[in-house]
């Protein structure tokens, strides 16, 4: 098993963890160790061909996913006080179901897709894809909007994660801008949860539910 | 000329940012706004030139760009009357209303001025960065539901079209385009890998489709719009729906330029109709006037998807539809508004007579509603007609009768909420704590944009110029219209 394999696996493992705990801080550490993998593998890709800008990129994007927003999460866990989730809407025996299934079908899809060459590539895509698919599945079967909140964080590091596996290499510039969109809409995020805290006294996202027809 | 476009508001909203003097605040905002609008008009007269890499005006920019300008003046002074019924003790929060407000001003612009595709996905993400805080304004507990839902929902659905940019670089490198410049990718669109352009074009009306309010991925919409304060949810109903639809747009043009014009017509067509009838099922019966002209901005979404959906001479009706539809709503929420104010209410059922209580906003409010249904001699006249037209005459029958009864049905919903507001027996307004009458009244600041808007939407509907026509035709052109 080569280095990028490991990293990968070390990708699912973590996207597993998430279906089968309800411990916020473990989301918060499981989207650090994305984080951290996903920076370790784009080393790994450019490590024959790394200029500069790459580095910069590299540096850049596990800075900000490995360590700013995590901490920064971490602190907003910390500031509300929030252990566990109230109450997950998906129970853990179904969710470990839904994980194997989702799995499946980002290998499945995989299969489908042309361009898709040589086996690290299409373990690649496959592993981005169903970290998607995780992140989606934070996002609506967790009822704390702290979980949501990492949810789109995963969503994001699969959707980096694809782009990583097709090699596109776009100019740093956007890179970083993409990012900074990223990490904002996280800190707007963080800056919310605060508020939803101080007005419902209370994380659950089923208590959002006063807007309606 | 794009980069005066993007640094005039940027800088006016650093420098409020920076100033936090109330007045001064809104002189920048009014100001910034008004050389926006300047500049747009200096752009109508200089040559397009939408070649560039990254930046540059093409017809299609440019329409919107005229649309999302001249509805943020008449929002900008309206505001500058809105923030002037809130008491004194605000003033930390209005700076941060004028910056954010310059802001999505500023990112509305580069949506409209990007033509590349990844800094077009930075553009509409930084428009939810910059329109939530807007958002939750008011600090109330509905409020930061609203945002909450704005937030979250939207940057999950622009996640996606984030996905559908790496499957068109994919697509495109596949078939040896440096870059995701527009005019490069249009230029070879013949070699662009077609799997990937339809995966591209699929999560790119997903992605963009939640932020244009597209059924079923609006779920977010009437919340944020009837919870942000009115001037607000004028521009994220009358601008940023369109901006998401150039988002479409533009992936569009791709798709027409490499044959496959019919993916992009069956979807639209399937996603505007269902986002009509699901806006016609909440209008009728709609019990708060804020929600109400949400949906509609649902309505019309979907019907600007149908008439895209249409080619031939639908296109440029749906083009010039979408910024008809900015002036027409930002003024109905404009009103709406007036009459919050008036009222202390967001139900239908507690607002009624207006009329004798703030006749200048009720008459406008009758206006509203008569310019959204589509009446002479308003530009959605034009516009609707032209669709419906343009069904019969190539052959959907089905289309143009469903539309017609959906059109009708919404129609009617809003009459039904909408007048009793306005005419209505004269209520009995119990006074409230610390309102000095000073709120209730009409003043200039609060109804001449809103007479402004109006006279937009009517002297357009009457004399379409005619480099506005040969524009609408050149960008129809590009997604499978004709003249």
């Amino acid at each position: 098993m080569n280095s990028v394999d490991l990293l990968l696996a070390c990708m699912v493992l973590a996207n597993v963890y998430l279906f089968l705990t309800s411990r916020i801080m473990v989301f918060v550490k499981v989207a650090a160790v994305q984080g951290a993998a996903l920076g370790a593998l784009s080393l790994l890709q450019h490590f024959s061909d790394l200029d500069a800008r790459m580095a910069v990129m590299i540096v850049a994007s596990t800075v900000v996913k490995a360590g700013l927003l995590p901490w920064f999460f971490a602190r907003t866990v910390r500031d509300t006080g929030l252990k566990r989730e109230v109450e997950p809407v998906v129970g853990f025996v179904l969710s470990s179901l839904l994980a194997a299934a989702l799995l499946g079908l980002a290998v499945w899809i995989v299969g489908y897709l042309p361009l898709v060459t040589g086996s690290t590539m299409q373990r690649m895509v496959a592993v981005g894809l169903f970290t998607l698919f995780s992140g989606i599945f934070l996002c609506v079967a967790r009822s704390s909007i702290l979980s949501q909140a990492i949810g789109y964080l995963v969503l994001e590091n699969g959707v980096f994660l694809v782009g990583m596996a097709y090699q596109g290499e776009a100019p740093v510039l956007v890179e970083l801008g993409v990012l900074l969109a990223v990490a904002v809409a996280v800190f707007l995020m963080a800056v919310m949860i605060h508020s939803v805290r101080r007005e419902y006294s209370s994380l659950d996202a089923d208590r959002l539910r006063e807007l309606r027809d | 000329m794009e980069l005066w476009l993007l640094a005039v508001p940027t800088a006016g909203g650093l420098l409020a940012a920076a100033i936090r003097n109330a007045s001064i605040n809104r002189s920048i905002l009014v100001a910034v706004a008004l050389v926006h609008l300047v500049l747009v008009g200096v752009a109508w007269t200089l040559p397009l030139d939408p070649g560039g890499h990254w930046l540059g005006l093409d017809e299609l920019g440019l329409l919107l760009l005229t649309g999302v300008s001249a509805l943020f003046l008449p929002v900008a002074i309206y505001s500058v009357g809105y923030l002037a019924r809130r008491s004194a003790r605000h003033t930390a929060t209005d700076s941060l209303f004028v910056t954010c407000m310059l802001f999505f001003l500023g990112t509305m612009t580069l949506v409209t001025v990007a033509q590349q595709f990844e800094l077009l996905w930075v553009a509409v993400e930084a428009t939810t960065l910059a329109s939530a805080p807007l958002i939750y304004f008011h600090h109330s507990k509905h409020a930061v539901e609203a945002t909450w839902k704005y937030l979250i929902i939207c940057s999950v659905g622009i996640a996606l079209a984030l996905l559908g940019t790496v499957f068109l670089a994919v697509s495109a490198s596949s078939g040896g385009i440096e870059g995701l410049s527009l005019s490069a990718l249009t230029r070879d669109a013949a070699s662009l890998q077609p799997t990937y352009l339809r995966l591209a074009f699929v999560l790119f009306v997903v992605g963009y489709g939640t932020k244009m309010g597209l059924a079923p991925m609006h779920t977010w919409l009437p919340d944020a719009h009837s919870e942000a304060p009115s001037p607000v949810s004028a521009l994220l109903s009358g601008a940023s729906l369109a901006c998401a639809f150039l988002g479409i747009l533009r992936v569009g043009q791709l798709c027409f330029a490499a044959g496959m014009g019919d993916l992009v017509q069956d979807v639209m067509l399937f996603l505007g109709m269902v986002s009509l009838v699901v806006a016609v099922v909440y209008i009728v019966g709609q019990k708060d006037f804020k929600r109400l002209l949400a949906y509609s901005s649902v309505e019309h979404m979907g019907l600007a998807a149908v008439g895209l959906s249409l080619g031939g001479s639908a296109v440029k009706f749906a083009l010039l539809h979408v910024v008809g539809h900015a002036f027409v709503k930002g003024m109905a929420f404009l009103a709406a508004g007036n009459l919050l104010s008036a009222f202390h209410s967001k139900r239908v059922s507690q607002v009624t007579g207006a009329i004798s209580v703030v006749p200048g906003t009720a008459v406008m409010w009758l206006a509203a509603l008569f310019l959204l249904a589509g009446a002479p001699p308003g530009l959605l006249f034009i516009t609707k007609l032209g669709i419906l037209r343009s069904a019969l005459d190539s052959g959907h029958i089905a289309v143009a009768l469903l539309l017609a009864l959906l059109l009708t049905l919404a129609f009617a919903g809003l009459a039904a909420a909408m007048l009793p507001m306005a005419l209505g027996q004269r209520p009995e307004l119990k006074p409230k704590e610390g309102d000095d009458g000073r709120q209730r009244q009409d003043n200039w600041l609060v109804l001449a944009p809103l007479v402004a808007l109006a006279a937009m939407a009517v002297t357009l509907g009457l004399f379409l110029p005619d480099a506005a026509m040969q524009l609408l035709h050149k960008a129809s052109s590009l997604l499978g219209g004709r003249p």
